[in-house]
């Protein structure tokens, strides 16, 4: 398929290696290859008059290469909070091309038949080139039992495990489900809370809950349960992930376990980046969320983390819920907010936090931090392809704007639920064009179909 | 002022005064003046999700004093506040003309959930252990008329402009408690010092959100320097574990009981915002004694409420006080 009968020509951009800035341009034929990256290109030497060129200028725009976000809840199986459709065309605009879907569908999914069902409704669905993958349970209905038929599973190359919305609290269980997955390169991916989600408060436990009277979530609950997994993954060869974490403890534990060899990796999300429990004064329940909004030390410890690599990949874990349940009191509404649309702008907020920035120069760390943790690394630990812009290679890129400034409204929002935590709020940097499979999914921000 | 009536934190001490100055206005004026007959046609829908015997009648005879129109909606059995249908019912009422609404819930986010769905006013009855800002202010109002009556003038006390000077301890279940909260919140803003004495377990370990002068589960540290004594019921429905404290000993400890008050200054009142479990929390012979202030902040909880209810529907009190 091709894009336009033009070729197309992203013009003054900035790609981004390991160290420095390159001003590139990009040439794309009209079959959607890239026939061109260098510092200026010539027309000419590709026998192209303008009038067969549409240019893009972007100028002082970052050209990266698509997102992937390995933890996402796409609903759809028995939940109508979002559909296949409706999550991919979110996270397009977030700038994916890759997402890992959560199995806390219901019925969840935890055998090779529902994860089937999910693939073909996946290919029943739009397609933008967003590449859906599966994961599965650990547990057979992720009650936290019996672990499920990982042969069967992996033959059917499904390769990320998780309890996601609840962690998996048995020992003996844990280590079984370790010790099944050893070799077989699939993660297992832990949702840290070492309690029943009946046991759960609301909110993170510390000043705000006490000035709220609102029961609180222990930190302890995340870190006693990393601290077991750390002790029963060591020394073996699988492939542990921990996600969302929320706590300074949670960073300080998991840099010792890498020093000392540990196989893990972990993720934050955008919303554990940037806000914390003080949100919750307003009582709103968009800002209930699982792992709770946490205190400003720990926002300030996994930003810090997240720039000295300690942690690996920042992950939405988009959870959307439609107004009615959102609308309940907040001690019975459900946990989550919505992440896949606003992750890069939210998560670049936070990095740059109250420092001016008025060049693209000034925030280049910012940058490449955020490049690294939401593409680059996820990409190495799910084993997916692509991340460098090549010549005779489909285009594969988004073009970010790091200074413009933007405030999501209701009518922005692609999901089938509007729970934002960011409606209103300014954030810094936009996803303005994005390039799947060669074709333009999105220009200047809105979607192409 | 703004129209909805939520937290205390929400207010200046400069608006509270004026609420407390409404509330003395209306408790010694004569409400047959023809500007609260033509209240008649304001409406005031009085939500209880939560039982409460004391605080709904409290609300009705203030807005009845202030010539309104009532309708209740008194529903333990009601789902309203689990279901989706809390919002359509406030939609609802507002879509048939009601004025504002009173809300008592048993969860902290209702209120101001409803503040946000309707453009009417909502006042505060109770949310869960967050707020009860009304009855805080029927207590600010007792609090300075026992000034005005000259009973802390042996404390150097003698006018509510120097209630900054007031020593004033909380005691009991004040985690559980919304009315230690909004207290405490108030008393800040009147520059008082808020003392917290309970049992470990019912003490906050965390910041609970207004400055602490002292907090201990020892009565003795500092029974000597309180001025006012507000003891709190315990709230059993939210105990987690119901025989955490022992009826005996709590009383020993920090029941308010004639052995307690020999160690106050001789000044010190007494206060309770009820209901109170007589000879657990406080001691029969107290309640009834003068150092008691009990009956005194049932009364002024109704001009408290009305000073609240006239302000938030407009009626010009201030328009009556000028005659
Ligand atoms: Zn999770």
């Amino acid at each position: 398929m091709t894009i336009s009968a033009k070729a197309l020509l992203l013009k003054g951009g900035w790609t981004l290696d390991d160290s420095e800035f390159k001003k590139t341009d990009v040439l794309i034929d009209p079959d959607g290859i890239v026939i061109a990256l260098e510092d200026e290109v010539d027309l000419s030497r590709f026998n192209l008059q303008s009038t067969q060129v549409e240019i893009f200028n972007v100028q002082n725009l970052l050209i990266a290469p698509p997102f992937v976000d390995m933890h996402c809840h796409l609903r759809a199986i028995g939940l109508i909070s979002e559909t296949f459709n409706s999550g991919i065309r979110a996270a397009v605009k977030g700038g994916f091309g890759h997402l890992v879907a959560m199995p806390n569908t219901e019925p969840a999914m935890d055998d090779v038949k529902i994860v089937d069902l999910a693939r073909q409704m996946i290919g029943q669905s739009t397609n933008l080139g967003v590449e859906v993958e599966i994961s599965s349970a650990i547990t057979l209905g992720r009650r936290g039992e019996v672990v499920v038929d990982f042969e069967a599973l992996i033959a059917d190359n499904v390769k990320y495990f998780t309890d996601d919305g609840s962690g998996v609290i048995d020992d003996t269980l844990m280590l079984k489900a370790i010790e099944l997955l050893e070799n077989t390169g699939c993660i297992l991916a832990q949702h840290l809370q070492g309690v029943t989600v009946g046991e759960l408060g609301v909110m993170n436990l510390g000043d705000t809950s006490t000035k709220l009277g609102l029961p609180g979530i222990d930190k302890n609950a995340e870190v006693t349960m990393l601290k077991r997994d750390i002790d029963l993954i060591a020394n073996r060869s699988v492939r542990y992930h921990a996600m969302h974490i929320s706590v300074s403890e949670s960073v300080e534990i998991i840099k010792h376990a890498k020093e000392a060899g540990v196989n893990i990796t972990c993720e934050v999300t955008p919303h554990h980046l940037l806000l914390d429990e003080t949100e919750l004064l307003t009582l709103d329940p968009n800002f209930k969320v699982n792992p709770p909004l946490r205190t400003k030390t720990d926002v300030r410890s996994l930003r810090e983390a997240l720039s000295e690599g300690i942690i690996d990949v920042i992950a939405t874990d988009h959870a959307p819920h439609r107004s009615a349940q959102k609308e309940l009191p907040i001690e019975v509404a459900p946990f989550g907010m919505l992440g896949l649309q606003s992750a890069f702008s939210a998560a670049f907020t936070s990095l740059i936090s109250d420092r001016r920035v008025e060049t693209i120069a000034d925030c280049k760390s910012e940058l490449q931090t955020i490049v690294k943790a939401m593409s680059l690394n996820p990409r190495k630990i799910l084993g997916i392809k692509g991340g460098i812009l090549k010549i005779n290679e489909k285009a594969n890129l988004i073009v970010i704007d790091p200074l413009k400034r933007t405030i999501q409204t209701e009518n922005d929002i692609e999901s089938q639920s509007i729970n934002s935590p960011y409606l209103n709020r300014p954030l810094y940097g936009s996803i303005e064009h994005v390039f799947l499979n060669g074709n333009q999914i999105v220009t200047e921000k809105k979607l192409t179909k | 002022m703004r129209h909805n009536f939520i937290d205390i934190e929400d207010f200046s001490a400069h608006e509270l005064s004026e609420l407390a100055v409404r509330a003395e206005f209306l408790k010694n004026t004569d409400l047959s003046s023809p500007i609260f007959m033509e209240n008649k046609n304001k409406i005031l829908a009085l939500i209880f999700l939560e039982n409460s015997t004391r605080t709904r009648i409290s609300f009705e005879i203030a807005a009845k004093k202030l010539g309104l129109t009532v309708i209740g909606f008194d529903s333990e059995k009601s789902s309203l506040e689990k279901g989706e249908s809390i919002k359509d019912t406030v939609l609802t009422l507002k879509a048939l003309g009601v004025n504002a609404i009173v809300l008592r819930a048993s969860s902290a986010s209702s209120i101001n959930q409803v503040a946000k769905w309707i453009q009417i006013p909502v006042i505060n009855a109770g949310n869960a252990m967050r707020s009860h800002p009304t009855q805080a202010i029927g207590d600010f109002i007792t609090i300075r008329e026992a000034i005005k009556d000259r009973k802390f003038v042996d404390a150097g006390i003698a006018s509510p402009d120097e209630f900054s000077k007031l020593k004033i301890g909380i005691v009991g279940d004040i985690i559980h408690s919304r009315v230690a909260r909004s207290l405490g919140e108030l008393f800040e803003k009147f520059g008082a010092s808020t003392y917290l004495i309970g049992p470990r377990e019912l003490l906050p370990r965390y910041d609970i959100g207004f400055p602490v002068k002292m907090i201990t589960d020892d009565f003795g540290d500092c029974i000597q320097d309180l001025d006012i004594i507000i003891a709190l019921r315990i709230q059993l429905e939210r105990l987690r574990e119901p025989f955490l404290v022992n009826p005996i000993n709590y009383r020993d400890r920090y029941g308010i009981t004639k052995s307690l008050m020999a160690d106050a200054k001789p000044t010190a009142l007494v206060m309770h915002p009820g209901p109170q479990v007589r000879d657990l929390e406080i001691d029969s012979d107290i309640v009834d004694s003068d150092c008691s202030l009990i009956l005194k902040q049932v009364e002024n909880s109704i001009y408290a409420r009305m000073a609240v209810l006239s302000t938030a529907l407009n009626i010009d009190i201030e328009g009556v006080m000028r005659k």
